[in-house]
């Protein structure tokens, strides 16, 4: 529980997925965890919030990922925020090029990656 | 002779005009005024082959078959009028009847220098039967040339009325130009789809044709443009996909995304022209957009369960509910594994479905390939351990950074090694090692399996292909990963190649630009 005061938003489309990524990171981590469904909801909890990492997810209704991104960046606390990428469209280089044009420099493969990776891989970020 | 001796009053001695007669290369008749012969020269008997007694004296009408004369009737009018006949053609026959053709001159001779009186003619014969057969083999000579020329022609027309027919009946456009750029076929397609009258640009600059250009409608340049291209260096092009769309514009305007095909046309060395064959491509386009958009969406749609199913396994299997070694946490560990397995073979199909369509997009930047390899061989310890297989790693150069896509390194590097993996017996061994050179970075991966029959090696980086050493062996392999693995590479400017016998192993050999 040795992040008790950290803030971790999770934004997924896919309820099972938001789920489980919430409760393992909660359990494992201690964070507080915030969930949204798009990436509207997700941009106006996260200019509430300040969370210290976000998982965003790519595909989503109403406002997807990149688009989420996009206007986050323009934030002036949102510049520097921690973002990972959730995603299943590996392999593809044009979204790679993009999200790096906008600061993101990892992705997490959702078929890919284990809970257990993600955890470390956020924990880094936290530490960071 | 004696009289036509006698008869020789042009004023040269005797013996000089006997000997001009006698040795005249033509033979030379005298006749009266009625036809009769009143003397021949021996060139003239020894050419009809008849003696002086069967002709002297006799009516020319008698010389000959009954129905030819020496001399023609209206010639010998001619003559006895005081004026030159011939040359004539006739023919005569000799003793035993055969067909002598002669040309004859005849002249008249005077009585007495007033050239009043005519006292009979002097007929020159000449024997052309030599000149004759020349002439009929001349003629059969040309009869067959006509007959040749005749048929050349008619065979000519068949095959322009085929190649016509051929050309017009092709779904695709072909237009073929010479040398000089100047139209030299323009099929009905073409003339259709390009909405010109094919007879109307025969034989005109290309320029005429309208041309190609791109998405935004910019034409080609001049050295862009495919039939000038192989004309002047005699390079091929076709267009693929994945590369820049290319359009071709109608008369009235509008345009069509075009597929085209140019290859210089040769005789020997030279280049004598070029042609293109093309096509509307419209409805491959939308069919690969759907296709695209298939991709794109069952890449999404189908991974999504996956990724909740796996995480939920995990989740299940770390569960103290289920300690190791029960029953249920066996059954988990399956679960998983078939949800990975699921998710290998989405990936390989997705993966090449984009490298068909063109739209594997690869983003090359330096790439901690250690790194990589270390991961990889960190996700198959499990497998590593319950196989008992030695896995050595030679880093001669730990630094080495390779230009290269790393997602895409990844699925080669996890295909090889899972590959090494996978077909080696327990208790074998995989050995990597990765060195480095001025411009590119070599890795080499060998294994004590059970290597690839010789029969396999051309095919083995063609989709779906396994050899059948393994199928048995191995159930899980979907015959992608190979050809995963060398459309990656290819594309990547890198290189593969392997050496294998089976029973001893596989060595498998990337370099990749640095």
């Amino acid at each position: 529980m040795q992040y008790k005061n950290k803030k971790v938003l999770v934004i997924e489309d896919e309820g099972p997925l938001r789920e489980i990524l919430g409760e393992e990171l909660e359990e494992k981590l201690g964070v507080q965890i915030f969930k949204a469904k798009n990436g509207k909801v997700g941009l106006e909890m996260a200019i509430k919030e300040h969370p210290d990492v976000i998982l965003l997810d790519l595909v989503m209704p109403t406002m997807d990922g990149m688009t989420m991104l996009d206007e986050l960046r323009k934030d002036e606390w949102g510049k520097g925020t921690h973002v990972l990428i959730l995603t299943n469209l590996e392999h593809d280089g044009e979204k790679t090029i993009d999200a790096l044009e906008h600061g993101v420099y990892e992705y997490i493969v959702k078929t890919r990656w284990s809970l257990a990776d993600v955890v470390k891989r956020v924990t880094e970020k936290l530490e960071g | 002779m004696d009289k036509l001796k006698q008869k020789s009053a042009h004023g040269f001695s005797r013996k000089v005009s006997d000997l001009l007669i006698e040795h005249a290369p033509e033979g030379i008749v005298m006749l009266s005024p009625d036809g009769v012969v009143r003397a021949v020269n021996e060139t003239f008997l020894k050419m009809a082959k008849r003696r002086e007694e069967d002709l002297v004296g006799k009516a020319m009408a008698k010389l000959d078959h009954p129905h030819e004369h020496l001399i023609q009737a209206k010639d010998l009018g001619l003559i006895l009028s005081g004026k030159k006949a011939g040359p004539t053609e006739v023919h005569i026959h000799d003793r035993r009847g055969r067909h002598v053709p002669i040309e004859y001159l005849a002249v008249p001779v005077y009585k007495n220098a007033s050239h009043k009186i005519v006292e009979g003619a002097l007929i020159f014969i000449r024997d052309i039967s030599k000149r004759h057969k020349l002439q009929l083999k001349l003629e059969n000579y040309t009869e067959g040339l006509k007959r040749r020329v005749e048929k050349r022609t008619r065979d000519l027309w068949r095959q322009m009325a085929e190649s016509d027919a051929v050309l017009g009946s092709i779904g695709e456009g072909i237009v073929a130009v010479d040398n000089k750029i100047h139209v030299t076929i323009v099929n009905k397609q073409a003339a259709r789809m390009l909405g010109i009258g094919n007879g109307k640009i025969l034989g005109k600059h290309a320029d005429y044709i309208p041309q190609l250009c791109r998405e935004n409608g910019q034409p080609l340049t001049r050295e862009e443009r495919p039939l000038e291209m192989a004309v002047t260096t005699g390079k091929a092009s076709a267009t693929a996909p994945g590369d820049e769309p290319l359009f071709q514009a109608r008369t009235d305007g509008t345009r069509f995304p075009v597929g085209i095909i140019t290859t210089p046309v040769r005789v020997g060395r030279k280049i004598i022209g070029a042609v293109s064959v093309f096509r509307d491509i419209t409805i491959g386009r939308e069919l690969d957009k759907a296709k695209k958009e298939f991709v794109a969406l069952a890449s999404h749609q189908l991974r999504t369960p996956l990724s909740i199913s796996g995480w939920y396994l995990e989740k299940l299997r770390a569960s103290r509910q289920f300690p190791e070694g029960t029953s249920e946490s066996k059954h988990l560990a399956t679960l998983y594994k078939a949800n990975r397995r699921m998710t290998d073979l989405v990936d390989s199909l997705l993966t090449t479905s984009r490298i068909e369509m063109g739209t594997l997009v690869l983003a090359p930047v330096y790439t901690d390939c250690i790194d990589i390899i270390d991961s990889a061989h960190l996700e198959r310890l499990p497998e590593i351990t319950r196989k008992n297989l030695k896995v050595k790693k030679e880093y001669e150069s730990p630094e080495a950074q390779a230009l290269v896509d790393p997602q895409a390194f990844s699925i080669v590097w996890d295909n090889l090694f899972s590959n090494a993996c996978k077909y080696t017996p327990e208790g074998g061994l995989v050995n990597i090692r990765v060195s480095e050179s001025d411009s590119s970075v070599e890795f080499e991966i060998a294994d004590s399996g059970y290597g690839i029959p010789k029969g396999a090696h051309k095919k083995l980086f063609t989709k779906f292909f396994r050899a059948d050493n393994v199928v048995d062996k191995d159930t899980d392999g979907t015959g992608l990963g190979l050809y995963i693995v060398k459309s990656i590479v290819d594309k990547s400017h890198g290189k593969i190649s392997f050496e294998s016998e089976e029973g001893k192993g596989t060595t498998f050999h990337l370099t990749l630009p640095k």
